[in-house]
């Protein structure tokens, strides 16, 4: 079903129409290529000429001459080799490096919606591996796509010429070696696959062990995990050694037929001779045509394997191109108005939400934040609270219901412009590797020390971040290890400071910060920014100053208001509240 | 483990990256050692490479004789009613006979490598694997995960390509090269010495392209590093780079090493693609001078035209097994590097074993830590001069501010890692002196990262021990809370457990390891800030159970929460990495120290 649609619409990545950037070398290199093959058809037919004219006539300056020109041809041939060679790689290369370049743009255009869909291996596998089997399919085409025809065509022409009732051999033999080379390798296409489904198990059972190495040794499991190893070392195993049977008889079964088919030449070519219509030198010619021409099949067939991968590869690849971005920026976006007295105010209108039209997350939610306010979200796990927050920036697109920000649709604006409002912390906190510097300018490029500075300090990340002797050039290894968790939450609220955003979105992002810490930074935030800000928490303690506080329960609000309020009237906040509160007061009564 | 993590300033990471770095030389003493390295670990079915040298060198005496026969049959058939077709017949039998015997030991041959080969890559991956699970957890904290996955996978992968491929090109390769030489010599001295002298030549020009691309090479490996690298990070991290506009930036950043990456790849698979055309270049060369000398030799009648064909084929053969030799240096070089690697990690001491020391039978959850030194890195002191005594039942609760070294206290119970000095008892026994196995099933562990692996809800919660019946399970799971949930999903207790658990929130994989800890039963616990990642209200449920599992159990919580801390018998206060208070509530508050201003300051008025 997949394929027809496939066949029907044009599909959105073609591998080949990148070759129009290289248009000269796509086809000089195969030209250079088709040229050497031509040196190769040629040298037996020389040979054939020292031995039936040199010797027989005891022709000394004549056989010289032959071995001259079969070196010169050969000189030749190497020069094309090396030039087809050259023209090859350029293209192939620059094909892989203009490939990935897309790739990684169109990934970037991709929104949250989009990009659940495909996990970062899988990005990763198709953008380094599936481009390398293109690049190694283009460049093995470019080389052999002249130079198999011609050397097939070269030779049997050739052969062809020397006799016509002996190349009818070839005839027969053909499509034997096609078959056993076409059957073997269709035999081998679904171990292949298994074998690919193999490896990722080994690897899979690795990575789990060295994420979970406590768990298995608190468990004493070393020996189980062991067994469940070597059941899948063995299975990949068995594979690779079916693999290993197959491709061990090709090559002596094609060894056989070519051999065969040489005697039958020299029995037929026996009579030939006999009869005078061929010569002896030409049958030796013969002979060397006929062993070009397996050559050629047998390197035809590898081409098939190589394009049966790129094939594979192709598709894995459009499987990403194909998908389509679905939050795009209107055509004529209104103009961001800082001046505005709406300027950070944030609505919503009846939202509702769910991911791919599962069961809805959020459900008619309508809330106003006025500028400067604070708007808490608490609530129980997976029970939407960070998809609320999501909203806002258009990371992703509510199914029913309108989110405004500055009194507009978020959908008025350019997608850029809208982000640049929003200063988002994320639940997880991810740095990148570089500086500290360069992972806070990601809001302003060229911001000054002073900011950044000022950034930290409200983020109560200035502490630590003073203590490094290289201060903000302080290095941050990849996924920041370098710093602990409550560090690395300091740094990416800080960086979501930097320039001053209308809307901050704290999205659990204290967790691993004690509470004292936590409550400098919401002080902070409140005191010297003034922004509007949303702050999703599972403590109460985090959000009883907030001006309101939306309570979700599994996809519904079961309640908005301040802390007193839901204190007084929603079960679900007091039950959150007391469970983490009450021991204080038994304590004190202690 | 993150903090474990954190405890380690980059500092040491680079000190040890350099002890490695120097064990590595020291270790392998050049490319011989790590050859007889790989030999040494396939050893068990060297079996296997002994019938390969059997069957290859049979193949190519067969396949020696074929052009020889070959030649005999074309020399048979002089010209124009001056054909013997006896000897034909009785030629191309012999041909068929000899290609036959030769199909078949090429194909035993080929089976037998494979064979040593493939099991020879089983048993890399096998001990690398086992390796893994006995190595010093610290070994496994300061070593990139990345880094140990990939040696397993694409490593291991290139060993196989390079060495073990190569070497049935080598043994097949070198068979035939002395066959043919053997019967070149025997056939015609003057043209087996032109072949001889002129084919060598192919390997001068082979071995210049090799030197030339084996620098792209290692340049190429290292930019597609830094390209995987890049990828890597930016993708994951993809989510932010959108929330802020960064996405102009990450493509023009990774389209500069993209083009580094171009130009490297460029220059190296031009390289080491030229060896083909070059050998085929050298093998014409060679196949013009035997024409040209052999024809010489021939009009003053000293050969016959039989034996032109004959080396003419020789000229042919000859130099294949040079190509494919040559062609296999590259992947022969970077399976140096990549075997260099692997077996740096199968050669990592052990844990310090515990074989011979007596297990842990009955345990009265009694823990007594005196005078206990330790720290990851010997300049950076942290833990110094624990005392702790914990009775049977009781509940130690630890808290600090942010990356304080909590984990570790955890390290030193289960004996993750070693103390430095000073002792750990369990039960009166010093836990060096007992098995790891039977201290560490004497806790349960939840930690603060969930860990559940590829396989049914059932078989987490069994975690490796199959024979436990469901019912068991189901009442571990009802303890934990989760029942509820487990019964509303699609296939109940046998649904699969998807990769990392991304079916799962953070919430219910978390009540699925406490459903684990709930089977067992142990008599101590261990909870690193279990609840930290659960909202609110399953936190509730989880508590409820905790005080069921805990009556009477010894436990050491790492905790974030007031209503755990209150009620421990102990409170151990940590500030970086050391414990810098210990006592109850009470007297805490009453020392009005660290720990009292940590509690109140929650308290603070925002």
């Amino acid at each position: 079903m997949k394929k027809q649609k496939q066949a029907k619409v044009k599909s959105a990545f073609n591998p080949f129409s990148y070759l129009r950037n290289y248009k000269f070398l796509v086809f000089f290199g195969p030209f250079c290529k088709a040229l050497e093959a031509l040196s190769e058809v040629f040298a037996p037919f020389f040979m054939a000429k020292i031995i039936d004219e040199g010797i027989k006539n005891n022709d000394k300056p004549f056989i010289i001459k032959m071995a001259i020109i079969i070196l010169a041809i050969n000189i030749l041939g190497m020069v094309f080799a090396i030039l087809g060679q050259k023209c090859a790689s350029v293209t192939s290369e620059g094909l892989g490096k203009d490939i990935r370049n897309d790739i990684f743009k169109h990934v970037n255009t991709f929104s949250y919606a989009e990009l659940d869909k495909f996990s970062t291996t899988t990005i990763l596998n198709r953008s380094v591996n599936d481009v390398y089997h293109i690049q190694e399919g283009t460049s093995q085409i470019l080389r052999n796509v002249m130079r198999i025809p011609f050397l097939l065509i070269g030779s049997l022409v050739m052969a062809i010429f020397v006799d016509l009732k002996l190349s009818l051999i070839f005839l027969v033999v053909s499509p034997i070696l096609l078959t056993i080379v076409f059957v073997i390798m269709k035999k081998m296409q679904p171990i292949l696959t298994s074998g690919k489904v193999k490896l990722d198990k080994t690897s899979q059972i690795t990575m789990e062990n060295l994420s979970g190495i406590r768990v298995v040794r608190a468990f004493n499991k070393q020996n189980f995990e062991v067994d469940r190893f070597t059941n899948a070392n063995t299975a990949l195993l068995q594979n690779d050694l079916k693999l290993g049977y197959l491709g061990a008889i090709m090559h002596p079964l094609i060894y056989l037929v070519i051999n065969f088919a040489i005697v039958a030449v020299i029995y037929f070519g026996g009579f030939l001779i006999n009869t005078g219509s061929v010569s002896q030198g030409n049958l030796l010619a013969f002979i060397n045509y006929f062993s070009q021409i397996s050559g050629a099949l047998i390197a035809f067939a590898r081409i098939i394997t190589v394009l049966t991968r790129m094939k594979i590869a192709k598709n894995r690849i459009n499987e990403l191109m194909e998908t389509k971005n679905s939050i795009n920026s209107p055509e004529n976006p209104i103009k961001i108005n800082r001046d505005s007295k709406d300027f950070g105010k944030v609505e919503f209108q009846n939202v509702s939400f769910s991911y791919s039209n599962l069961k809805d997350i959020v459900k008619d939610l309508s809330i106003v934040a006025e500028p400067g306010q604070t708007i808490g979200i608490i609530g129980g796990t997976g029970s939407g609270k960070s998809s609320i927050t999501n909203l806002i920036p258009r990371l992703y697109d509510v199914n029913k219901g309108t989110v405004l920000v500055n009194g507009h649709n978020v959908k008025k604006y350019k997608v850029e412009d809208l982000r640049s409002l929003v200063g988002i912390v994320p639940q997880n906190p991810t740095l990148f590797s570089g500086t500290i510097r360069e992972n806070l300018c990601w809001r302003k490029k060229d911001a000054t020390d002073e900011e950044l500075i000022k950034a930290l300090k409200i983020a109560q990340a200035y502490d630590f971040v003073k203590e490094y002797p290289d201060f903000l050039d302080h290095p941050v290894q990849r996924g920041g290890t370098n710093f602990s968790g409550g560090q690395k939450q300091r740094l990416t609220i800080a960086r979501a400071l930097v320039n001053e955003p209308a809307i901050i979105i704290l999205d659990d992002s204290t967790s691993a910060l004690d509470f004292a810490t936590d409550a400098k930074l919401r002080k902070a935030i409140h005191t010297v920014l003034k922004t509007t800000t949303f702050i999703v928490s599972q403590r109460t303690n985090s959000l009883k100053d907030a001006d309101k506080i939306i309570v979700v329960d599994s996809g519904n609000i079961a309640d908005i208001g301040t802390h007193e309020e839901l204190l007084e009237r929603c079960d679900i906040y007091r039950e959150i509240h007391e469970s983490q509160n009450k021991k204080e007061v038994k304590n004190g009564t202690n | 483990m993150a903090q474990t993590n954190s405890q380690l300033s980059s500092n040491a990471v680079r000190e040890k990256e350099t002890r490695k770095f120097k064990s590595k030389y020291l270790k392998s003493k050049g490319s011989f050692g790590v050859i007889k390295k790989v030999f040494k670990y396939a050893k068990p079915y060297r079996h296997y490479l002994y019938l390969t040298f059997i069957f290859d060198l049979l193949n190519s005496v067969a396949e020696l004789l074929v052009p020889i026969f070959l030649g005999k049959a074309i020399g048979s058939a002089i010209g124009a009613n001056n054909v013997d077709f006896r000897a034909i017949t009785i030629y191309a039998l012999l041909m068929i006979g000899t290609v036959l015997i030769a199909a078949i030991f090429n194909a035993l041959g080929s089976i037998t490598i494979n064979a040593y080969e493939f099991k020879a890559t089983y048993k890399i991956r096998d001990l690398l694997f086992k390796k893994i699970n006995s190595l010093p957890l610290s070994y496994i904290d300061t070593t990139s995960h990345g880094d140990l996955l990939s040696r397993m996978v694409n490593d291991i992968d290139v060993i196989t390509d390079g060495f073990l491929s190569s070497f049935a090109a080598i043994i097949s390769g070198s068979m035939s090269i002395i066959g043919t030489l053997v019967s070149m010599l025997i056939l015609n001295l003057p043209l087996a010495l032109i072949i001889i002298v002129l084919t060598p030549l192919s390997v001068l020009v082979t071995g210049y392209i090799v030197k030339k691309s084996k620098k792209y090479f290692k340049l190429e490996v290292k930019t597609q590093g830094d390209l995987s690298g890049y990828l890597e990070e930016y993708i994951a991290g993809e989510r932010i780079v959108k929330a802020f506009n960064h996405e102009e930036d990450s493509i023009e950043n990774f389209s500069k090493i993209n083009k580094n990456y171009y130009k490297i790849g460029e220059k190296s698979q031009f390289y080491s693609n030229l060896s083909k055309p070059s050998t085929r270049f050298i093998n014409g060369i060679v196949y013009g001078v035997v024409g040209l000398f052999g024809a010489m030799e021939a009009m003053q009648g000293k050969i016959s035209i039989d034996v032109i064909s004959t080396f003419l084929s020789y000229a042919n053969s000859f130099g294949r097994p040079f190509e494919e030799i040559s062609s296999n240096i590259s992947d022969i070089q970077t399976a140096f590097a990549a075997a260099a690697r692997v077996f740096n990690i199968i050669e990592e001491p052990d844990e310090v074993s515990d074989e011979n020391l007596p297990e842990l039978l009955d345990c009265n959850g009694e823990v007594s830590i005196k005078n206990v030194d330790f720290s990851y890195i010997p300049k950076v002191k942290l833990i110094q001069n624990l005392n702790l005594e914990v009775k049977q039942g009781m509940k130690v609760a630890i808290v600090g501010p942010t990356g304080c070294g909590k984990s570790t206290i955890i390290n030193l119970l289960m004996r993750f890692y070693d103390v430095n000095n000073g002792s750990i008892s369990v039960s009166g026994s010093n836990i060096k002196e007992i098995t790891r196995s039977s201290l560490r099933s004497k806790y349960g562990m939840v930690l603060q990262e969930t860990w559940l692996f590829n396989a049914s809800i059932r078989d987490n919660i069994a975690y490796g021990n199959p024979n436990i019946p469901l019912e068991d399970i189901i009442e571990a799971a009802k303890l934990a809370g989760v029942h509820d949930f487990i019964e509303k999903m699609p296939q109940k207790y046998d649904t699969m457990v998807t990769e990392g658990g991304s079916n799962l929130s953070q919430g219910e994989k978390q009540l699925l390891c406490i459903a684990r800890i709930m089977l067992l039963k142990p008599p101590m616990l261990i909870l690193d800030e279990a609840t930290s990642n659960i909202d609110t209200r399953t936190e509730i449920n989880i508590q409820k159970a905790f005080n069921t599992i805990m009556k009477g159990r010894t436990s050491f919580i790492v905790a974030h929460r007031l209503s755990t801390i209150k009620d421990a018998d102990i409170i151990l206060v940590m500030n970086k990495g050391n414990v810098i208070e210990q006592g109850t509530h009470e007297e805490l508050l009453a020392k009005k120290g660290f720990y009292a201003n940590l509690y109140n300051s929650q308290f603070a008025k925002v």
